[in-house]
């Protein structure tokens, strides 16, 4: 059989793509996923879901479920109810779109930390009591099992912080990185928590360790450092406008210039600093003079005219 | 050789052992699973719902996973049966997707909402021409950044179908993002 070569995905700048087709590539998937909050609502109403479904849950997995969802019912469930109401909320006003203005409004939702606290401090205890799947197979597994970590150490020990901000970061500099040293770069998210350890079977690390190659996500981190400073502009409008010029700094031509003008503007206007607001909103005006954001720029600024 | 390696336990620390916890995979795949979903024609309004239903699927079955096809095959698999199970609901209960968000919301963020549409709008013209087996192979690999061997098994096809798959998605890709192009430069 002759082995076919990976090709280069378009979303690597070194494909062949043109970036319009990337960037439409990588805003649609960016798009399509959940927002930071609502992937928080999603796993803290699992700590509590599990801990529910157990009941009913037969199979092979029933004992160890119960034992995930003990763990889960004493340290989740107190959280899992608050954010499940802020789930509610947010399928509630989804409505097609994104559901966080919803969440925001019912309290500040530090997304990042919910999502890190259900899946550190959780599964610690979890860890220790039950190894869900490495038992059944401990017999043919032994060796690659071990072996699947130890190959990937190298490549996931830089995105391993869990603090997410720091993860994407790291992932960031790591991608880079890696993409010059391999030809597969390892995948920009980490990895290590699953593919690493994942009580592999043989033929595991060889399908494991490449299929994490990947590009870094074009405008993922774009759209991540925009999503920051649009969280942030209600408590902390000039951490919002640090993340907004480091957005300035790093995709001057970026996807979302528009979008963080417009943040911008309305940061600008929250510190008091409203001739900055006033010309960055003349220059917005003159280089979109058609854009839809000159309306809410006109109310940010009290005027009457866009 | 990695036998060797395995047998050596890290200079003296007890070896990691080797678990896969539901709060793990949510956190490094539940935004997979929810594109996935999304892409397989759930409503925003019912993506969380049914992203739940799956990972209790992965949770109960946890056992069963078999590391070889990869952890987003696997899942891929339990996506499109809970995706095709809501589908069928959603059909029978007639649903359609509500239209309002509440007033809460703020005029940034609806922006930041439409643009989100917007965005998904433009992917869904580019893939427009595609047949599902074609996209199916053309989305696990450009967008999901899964391997071709991953994306074999997730669609349950020889590796060099996937390949060609993937060619003749690219193509019909680059026709189509040319074509409105130039749409645009016309006007």
């Amino acid at each position: 059989m002759k082995p076919i070569e990976e090709p280069v995905r378009w979303l690597d700048p070194r494909s062949e793509a043109p970036d319009r087709l990337r960037r439409v590539l990588a805003e649609g998937r960016d798009a399509l996923g959940p927002t930071p909050e609502q992937m928080a609502s999603l796993g803290a109403s699992m700590a509590g879901a599990t801990a529910a479904a157990t009941g009913s849950g037969a199979g092979a997995g029933a004992a160890k479920a119960a034992s995930i969802a003990a763990t889960h019912a004493g340290q989740g469930l107190t959280k899992a109810a608050a954010v499940k109401l802020v789930a509610i909320l947010a399928i509630g006003g989804a409505g097609g779109g994104i559901g966080w203005a919803v969440v925001h409004s019912s309290g500040p939702s530090p997304a990042p930390q919910e999502l890190h606290a259900s899946s550190g401090p959780g599964p610690v205890a979890t860890t220790a009591s039950v190894p869900p799947v490495a038992p059944p197979r401990e017999d043919t597994t032994r060796a690659p099992a071990a072996s699947g970590p130890a190959e990937s150490i190298p490549v996931t020990n830089a995105p391993a912080p869990s603090a997410p901000a720091a993860s994407e970061q790291a992932a960031r500099e790591q991608a880079t990185t890696t993409a010059t040293t391999t030809g597969a770069p390892p995948r920009a998210e980490p990895t290590g928590a699953l593919a690493g350890p994942a009580p592999a079977p043989t033929e595991a690390p060889p399908l494991e360790a490449p299929s994490p190659a990947a590009a870094p996500p074009v405008a993922e981190s774009e759209l991540a450092l925009l999503d920051r400073a649009r969280s942030r502009l209600p408590a902390d409008p000039s951490d919002a406008l640090r993340a907004l010029d480091e957005h300035r700094a790093r995709y001057p031509h970026g996807t979302f210039v528009q979008e963080r003008e417009v943040l911008a503007i309305e940061a600008l206007v929250q510190l008091g600093r409203r001739p900055e607001a006033e010309a960055r909103a003349a220059a917005f005006a003159a280089q979109f003079p058609g854009s839809a954001h000159r309306r809410r720029i006109a109310v940010l600024l009290g005027g009457d005219g866009g | 050789m990695e036998a060797l390696r395995a047998l050596e336990p890290s200079d003296g620390l007890p070896p990691p052992v080797p678990v896969i916890t539901l709060d793990a995979i949510v956190a490094e795949h539940g935004a997979f699973v929810w594109r996935t979903l999304r892409r397989l024609g759930v409503g925003e309004a019912h993506v969380e719902d049914v992203a739940q239903e799956v990972l209790l699927v992965v949770h109960r079955r946890l056992a069963d996973y078999d590391a070889r096809s990869g952890m987003r095959a696997w899942l891929y698999g339990i996506c499109a049966k809970k995706g095709s199970e809501h589908r069928r609901r959603a059909w029978l209960r007639r649903e359609r997707p509500v239209a309002d968000a509440p007033e809460t919301s703020t005029e940034p963020e609806q922006a930041a909402v439409l643009e989100r549409r917007e965005a998904v709008a433009r992917l869904e013209a580019i893939l427009a021409d595609l047949d599902p087996r074609k996209r199916d192979v053309f989305v696990l690999f450009e967008l999901e950044e899964m391997s071709l061997a991953e994306v074999a098994a997730a669609v349950g096809c020889p590796l060099q179908t996937a390949y060609s798959r993937l060619q003749s998605a690219r193509a019909l890709v680059q026709a189509s993002i040319a074509r409105l192009h130039a749409r645009e430069g016309e006007s």
